[in-house]
């Protein structure tokens, strides 16, 4: 009886709906007061969360200690490469060793699953955790030339206000 | 020259011209402003931001808004009523305007005072509500037409809490006219003595408005957006301006029955007297700013109805108790005489 009495006087005084109004009043009063304590929203251009580190974002290209290209141009990572987007273009060197002169990465074709950083034998391709990847320009700036991965590689930058691309 | 212009407005004024070009003009701008600060409250009580880019924290974001609603294509469907599916939105903001007519906003502000202001504003919100039928119908679309449906069936059953709702004041006023409400309130409000009445208001101007958690009408979830589902660019604005001009009005209608209009409160008590010295139109934009604050509040806060519990919480619980308030009231009048 005592039970169905308290449900009684619940309902007729709206108690439960008073005190889901009080949740939201104080989470708004809260969000007044101290909004950066509140709100979780990220203004994102302004205020940016950089990626975590093993994110697979733009490949990078190194280079070794005495500053040449790490890549002997082997070819492993064009064959490992799923989406089929990786192009290398070799010659034939003075002391008839292989150079490489193009390396190109499609970026409309990459999944970015990173099977070339993994089969890559001289640890010569890694993926950075750049994420911002969208331009607005003309497509043929979504086709990563050698210098462009170079540069990435050599800077690792967590965002793209950070290098000039 | 400065005479002849103070002649004319003089003119204008008592004409009530001016208090028309005043509201009108207030109303519309308050749409805009009404819309950021639902989705600015409503976001921060769910813990985002709202609106931050147009203009500082986002308070042009209505304007912005409009302007493309403005600019964009007005689509009437292939097997719309033509002359019908055009002439519903006009029918569902311009009651919603005119309801402003018999509103005082302080004892020296309002466009006119009608002996039967009351009636007149329950009978401009209902035939607001043929918009919405007639939007639902001529739209030849199933989701618009059931939402039109709902709306009529809820508006109806409503219509009768909200209109009981209000004898309780009329009877302690004696009068319909809304000055002469605000004016019965000067020595206190009604609130006090009717809070039961207050509260079946409360919830039937919810349910009028078909503002959360009555808003079975446009039920996103359920009805893509119910009535106004065909509508786009400026006729959907115009029922979009209908929506929060009948929130202003049905919050004004509270203001004046229930509490008090222009009138400051505690009036009773010596050491309120203070309040007096601010005007009033503070006290009633203040009133109907905090009411409108509790309809984005309870939509932050509370899940949809079904339908058969909105049916039942109407006529099973609202009528009743707008009844019972009425006969209450009148007792309580009779023995004090």
């Amino acid at each position: 009886m005592s039970e169905k009495l308290n449900r009684f006087i619940r309902t007729i005084t709206l108690f439960e709906l008073l005190k889901g109004l009080a949740l939201t009043g104080s989470v708004w009063v809260k969000s007044i007061v101290t909004p950066k304590a509140v709100l979780v929203t990220r203004q994102y251009p302004e205020e940016k969360r950089p990626s975590f580190p093993a994110f697979k974002g733009h490949h990078g290209f190194l280079k070794d200690e005495d500053g040449s290209l790490k890549c002997v141009g082997c070819g492993i990572c064009a064959a490992a490469c799923p989406a089929n987007a990786i192009r290398i273009e070799t010659e034939e060197g003075l002391q008839h060793e292989k150079v490489v002169t193009g390396y190109e990465i499609d970026a409309f074709r990459c999944i970015y699953c990173g099977l070339c950083e993994e089969s890559c034998p001289k640890d010569a391709i890694v993926l950075t955790q750049l994420f911002e990847l969208a331009d607005y320009e003309n497509r043929e700036r979504y086709i990563w030339k050698m210098d462009r991965l170079l540069a990435v590689g050599e800077k690792r930058p967590l965002f793209r206000d950070e290098i000039d691309l | 020259m400065g005479e002849q212009l103070m002649v004319l407005v003089k003119l204008l004024w008592q004409y009530s011209v001016l208090q028309i070009v005043i509201v009108m003009s207030f109303t519309l701008m308050m749409v805009p402003l009404l819309t950021w600060a639902e989705r600015k409250v409503i976001g921060h009580m769910q813990v985002r931001m709202g609106p931050m880019r147009v203009g500082f924290h986002g308070i042009l974001q209505g304007i912005a808004d409009g302007i493309k609603l403005l600019l964009k294509e007005n689509i009437i469907p292939a097997g719309a009523d033509r002359p019908i599916f055009i002439l519903a939105p006009i029918l569902s903001l311009v009651p919603a305007l005119i309801a402003f007519s018999v509103i005082p906003f302080d004892s020296w502000f309002y466009i006119t005072d009608i002996n039967i202001a009351v009636l007149y504003v329950l009978a401009i919100a209902s035939v607001g509500t043929y918009g919405i039928i007639l939007a639902g119908w001529a739209s030849n679309s199933s989701y618009a037409l059931l939402g039109a449906l709902r709306s009529a069936a809820q508006v109806i059953s409503y219509e009768l809490a909200i209109g009981m709702a209000l004898v309780g004041p009329l009877m302690m006023a004696g009068t319909l006219s809304l000055v002469g409400i605000t004016k019965a309130q000067a020595q206190g409000w009604f609130l006090p003595y009717q809070i039961v009445g207050f509260v079946v208001y409360y919830i039937a101007m919810l349910a009028e408005t078909n503002r959360a958690p009555f808003d079975l009408p446009e039920a996103e979830t359920e009805l893509v957006a119910g009535f106004h589902v065909e509508y786009s660019g400026m006729r959907f604005a115009f029922f979009f301006i209908a929506e929060y001009a009948n929130m202003m009005v049905v919050t004004a209608m509270a203001t004046v029955m229930f509490l008090g209009g222009w009138n400051p409160p505690f009036q009773g008590f010596e050491a309120a007297h203070f309040l007096q010295k601010i005007p009033g139109i503070f006290w009633f934009f203040g009133k109907m700013f905090f009411l409108l604050f509790t309809f984005l509040w309870v939509r932050a806060t509370f899940p949809r109805f079904r339908y058969d519990q909105l049916m039942k919480l109407g006529w099973k619980v609202l009528i009743p108790l707008a009844l019972a308030n009425i006969v209450m009231t009148g007792v309580i009048l009779a023995i004090r005489g």
